[in-house]
């Protein structure tokens, strides 16, 4: 992986080349003078006035539109047709909830003439709780992913939880920060049932060596897009950032130490301390045994003061952090919904924005990121403007090179996170199992015992890493073929799907309607038709070739796409 | 004869295959194989099922392992702490004690005790480091060692995975630009044969093939709209899969095939057992193995810990070494054994030792490697490389030249950038 989180180490001289983004470095660093609107058709730097001057008002669908076409002109790129029904349905219900439609809503969505369906289907999509799990199931991967703490990992459900009662109850993306970077106390494994109590501790007790560091390193990467160890720091002596300003982001964590937490000598949970006196120690790269001490100071250079306490101390720091005059913070969080939503991020990496890197698309990019701060770090407002454009709307296309940026003109195809494509499956095959898919109390994320467990955990891959870099494997390629437990759900037994559904339709095409609507929430396509047509024929048997027509769906390439 | 063999491999537990494999097989084999049983057919396959025959066994110490607990010890020195060195087979080689088995294999391990890292002392990145033989960058994902092996050597006929990962646990270090076809396939537990390996009941090898068929014919839709690059990746993982469903040599991850004796050797620890699968994978024509051994990263109790490990590691390390030598496979598989960095000089607080990229020791044996001998040095409190730097890409370069691998030749990266195998660096010659 490119860009694994890079652990500060005290002892690390080449930790001493990196380093943090200051809000001001962007104006005296950047190349390019200051001007009403950044260039189109081309990648730039962009200057803090770029942020500043973006207007704040609610962006509009047709705002977004307008922006990529004047971009898509100037790079004279031609976009995509816009999606059908069936395809505009599957996607936003996949984006926005993690769910396939059933294909009874499939059916009537199609049928119906409403022109407002789209925008209608999307606001029913934001405000179900599918919604909010999906996106709690997104962040919580977003942090857990990169834990190193292996005691906290079975309180990963905690923090889902904990997501899920936020988004659900339309809390900011703001307050959402500001209650994980603040967060306190103790966090308690639970057994088979979720609880959301103090779940936003997880983040801060995710790693439990080199803390302060760790927790400085994080916050900047998730909250603000700033990798604060530069990936490259021998290669870019030039880059804004020092040693001693990373340094000084983790002397905000300096007075909190993860504990483990004990009931009857019994492991119960984990907890954060606070140690009130302490400070945070940078060691000298020439002397090991020597170090300074440093104090709290933003990457903007403000610094809350010398003597606060920690609860103070890290008060100050989400203040700094959901500022929004801190344009970064808003600008990681479009970035990001953007990669997802719209295929592709503006900065090359979701988590890696900064002064020094060029930015695709940037007027759009600095109106969304001027809205998003304007309204409050409103979440369902960004994804109702994007999810009713065009941009949003397109189709994927054939002949897009692999790996090359498809600049908002078409569609592009992404692997379902693991959760989405576990639920697809139940979708499709009814419940696979009953237990719990979490392990709570150590070392995992997922409870191995469970084939949902292990299957969460074997298509598990980090959501901040570019698409390409998300290989599928052999050994999710043989869950998927293999494994007795799908098996026995794809074959005609007693219960199964299958068995309904041929007694449902005595006739083969639809049947094989039903299924494709069921298991890829489209029509077949005629060639589609005619090859399972041909197969039916030629099979031993009617139940044969329909168990062996479903298994093709399910491991089908479509499946476990957006398209 | 040859049909007698057929209906055995069919109904093998573990190594379901068909006439048409098995006959498939046979014809990559040597001119006259198929008067041999397929056992023997299969052995003699695995060194033509890599070019030039070689391999590699990296026993990685994740965590960064102190070099003076293992093999450059300092006793007497301040900064050796209480570690007392002992002698080895090999005289005027001294290593640590508790690695008593390395030290009687010392005829066959070359120790290099002057391996520095770029001061590279984050734990992902220096990993990436030793794994690649990169510094890690933004712009492109490099393959790992084992991907590269598995490229240059795997023959594309092979039907397991050319690189296998043994008790890797977290982070994944890949094939990078080079792709899923040598992509490692790990296994947390080599006592555990691989999940869902097997054709569930009533799913015969004629009924499996039918289904990749169809599947195959479904997906042009997909791929013409505009899927085409996931389905080719889909496709071609699938018929990697295929082919591993129905190998006869996925027997090879199956340790109850070994006596219990030579399981009892390697040591019943998911290391040992890692060392012994790791064997028989390379018996069977995989090309590379790596191995974990998780916990070196001591910053607490140093001395205790290491203690565990090199118990542990030692026996396995040691005893595959033996093992190797036994079945005349040594000189054709490198055994690596290496951490990504090393540990200080300075022993805090809490009886750790904290990270050290400066200097840092590896151990080497076989693939043509002269055994018996010392690369480098480092000075008296082990600060520091004092003779023969040995750099990370040198090191790749030794890797390569035991591999018989041209470490120059390149690949070019998804941005069309040509990359040479290593990043620069020169071969340790003193070691062939």
């Amino acid at each position: 992986m490119s860009r694994n989180p890079a652990l500060p180490c005290p002892s690390l001289p080449s930790c001493g080349m990196l380093l943090l983004a200051l809000l001001a470095a962007g104006v005296t660093l950047t190349a390019r003078s200051s001007q009403a609107e950044p260039p189109a058709g081309k990648a730039v730097m962009l200057t803090d006035d770029d942020w500043r001057q973006a207007s704040r008002q609610p962006i509009t669908s047709a705002e977004i539109d307008a922006l990529v076409n004047q971009e898509l002109q100037a790079r004279r790129l031609e976009p995509a047709p816009l999606t059908t029904d069936e395809q505009f349905l599957r996607r936003a219900s996949l984006d926005l909830t993690g769910q396939l439609p059933p294909p009874a809503t499939i059916r009537a969505f199609v049928a119906s003439e409403d022109p407002a369906k789209r925008a209608q289907l999307v606001d029913q999509l934001l405000d179900s709780d599918d919604h909010a799990r999906h996106w709690a199931r997104f962040w919580r991967d977003v942090v857990s992913v990169r834990i190193t703490n292996r005691r906290s990992m079975g309180l990963t459900r905690s923090f889902e939880e904990w997501l899920f009662e936020q988004f659900r109850d339309e809390q900011s993306w703001g307050d959402i920060t500001r209650r994980i970077v603040t967060a306190q106390g103790e966090l308690r494994f639970t057994l088979n049932t979720p609880t959301a109590e103090n779940g936003q501790l997880f983040f801060l007790v995710a790693h439990d060596s080199d803390e302060a560091e760790e927790r400085a390193a994080e916050t900047s990467r998730v909250f603000l897009g700033i990798q604060i160890q530069c990936a490259q720091c021998h290669d870019h002596p030039s880059e804004p950032w020092n040693r001693i300003q990373f340094h000084e982001m983790a002397a905000y964590f300096s007075r909190i130490k993860y504990e483990q937490l004990f009931d009857d000598k019994k492991l119960a949970g984990v907890q954060l301390v606070v140690t009130p006196d302490r400070e945070h120690q940078m060691v000298s790269l020439e002397d090991p045994d020597s170090f300074t001490l440093t104090h709290p100071r933003f990457l903007d250079g403000q610094a809350p003061g010398v003597n606060l306490d920690d609860q103070h101390r890290r008060e100050s720091l989400a203040d700094l952090i959901v500022d929004p005059e801190n344009h970064w913070f808003a600008a990681a969080y479009v970035n990001r919904i953007t990669a997802e939503l719209l295929g592709q991020p503006f900065y090359p990496h979701v988590d890696d924005l900064g002064p020094r890197k060029e930015v695709v698309f940037p007027a759009l990019l600095t109106r969304m990121t001027g809205s998003f701060r304007g309204t409050n770090y409103d979440m369902k407002a960004l994804f109702r403007a994007i999810l009713n454009s065009q941009t949003y709307q397109r189709q994927i296309r054939p002949g897009d090179p692999a790996g090359q940026p498809a600049y908002f003109a078409a569609a592009v195809t992404k692997r379902l996170r693991p959760d989405t494509q576990w639920d697809s499956l139940v979708h499709v095959l009814g419940k696979i199992e009953h237990g719990a898919r979490f392990h709570t109390g150590s070392g995992r994320r997922f409870n191995l015992s469970f084939l949902e467990g292990r299957f969460r955990t074997e298509f598990d891959f980090d959501p901040s890493l570019d698409e390409v870099e998300v290989q599928g494997t052999i050994p999710q390629t043989l869950l998927m073929m293999n494994n007795l437990k799908l098996h026995q759900r794809v074959a005609i037994g007693h219960t199964t799907l299958l068995k309904q559904v041929l007694k449902d339709f005595a006739e083969d095409g639809p049947a094989v309607e039903h299924l494709y609507l069921l298991a890829l929430a489209r029509q077949p396509t005629d060639q589609e038709r005619a090859r399972c047509s041909d197969y039916l024929a030629a099979a031993p048997t009617r139940e044969e070739a329909f168990e062996d027509l479903l298994w093709a769906l399910v491991n089908s390439t479509e499946f476990q796409t957006r398209r | 004869m040859a049909r007698q063999t057929f209906q055995h491999v069919r109904t093998d537990r573990h190594g379901v295959s068909s006439r048409r494999t098995f006959l498939r097989q046979v014809a990559v084999g040597a001119s006259g194989a198929a008067a041999f049983g397929w056992r023997d057919a299969l052995s003699l396959q695995a060194e033509q099922l890599r070019q030039r025959g070689m391999a590699c066994i990296v026993l990685f110490m994740r965590g960064a392992p102190s070099q003076f607990e293992t093999f450059d010890p300092k006793p007497g020195a301040p900064t050796g702490g209480p570690t007392q060195a002992i002698p080895t087979a090999v005289n005027g080689i001294r290593i640590a004690e508790g690695w008593e088995p390395v030290a009687a294999q010392m005829n066959d391990i070359a120790l290099i005790r002057s391996l520095t890292n770029n001061k590279e002392g984050n734990h992902d990145r220096a990993v990436y480091q030793l794994h690649t033989g990169y510094v890690q960058s933004g712009t492109v994902v490099h393959p790992t060692l084992g991907s590269i092996a598995a490229a240059e050597l795997g023959s594309e006929n092979f039907d397991l995975p050319h690189f296998v990962n043994i008790g890797h646990r977290s982070g994944s270090i890949g094939s990078g630009f080079l792709g899923m076809s040598v992509s490692p396939f790990q296994l947390v537990d080599p006592n555990e044969v691989p999940r869902n390996i097997e054709l569930p009941p009533e799913i015969g090898a004629e009924r499996f093939r039918r289904r990749h068929q169809l599947l195959q014919g479904l997906e042009d839709d997909f791929a013409a709209a505009g899927g085409q690059h996931r389905v080719a990746e889909h496709r071609a993982l699938y018929r990697k899969a295929e082919q591993m469903v129905l190998s006869p040599r996925l027997k090879a991850f199956d340790l109850n095939q070994e006596p219990d004796s030579m399981r009892d050797r390697y040591g019943r620890t998911e290391f040992g057992q890692g060392c012994l699968l790791a064997r028989r994978l390379v018996e069977q024509g995989v090309t590379f193995v790596e191995v974990e051994s998780p916990g070196w990263d001591t910053h607490l109790d140093n001395f205790n810990k290491v203690k565990a490990l090199a118990a542990d590691v030692g026996n396995g390390f040691a005893t595959l070494i033996a093992d190797l030598k036994d079945r005349g496979m040594l000189d054709k598989t490198l055994v690596v054994w290496m951490g990504e960095f090393g540990r200080t000089p300075r022993i805090n607080a809490n009886s750790g030792r904290d990270h050290h990229p400066l200097s840092f020791n590896a151990a080497l044996a076989g693939g043509g490697i002269r055994g018996g001998q010392v690369i480098g040095s480092t000075n008296a409190e082990g600060s520091d490389v004092a003779e023969r730097p040995v750099s990370v890409p040198d090191l790749f370069c030794t890797f390569c030249q035991a591999l018989q691998i041209d470490p120059r030749k390149e690949n070019i990266s998804p941005l069309g950038r040509p990359l040479t195998l290593t990043d620069g660096g020169q071969a340790v010659s003193e070691l062939f």
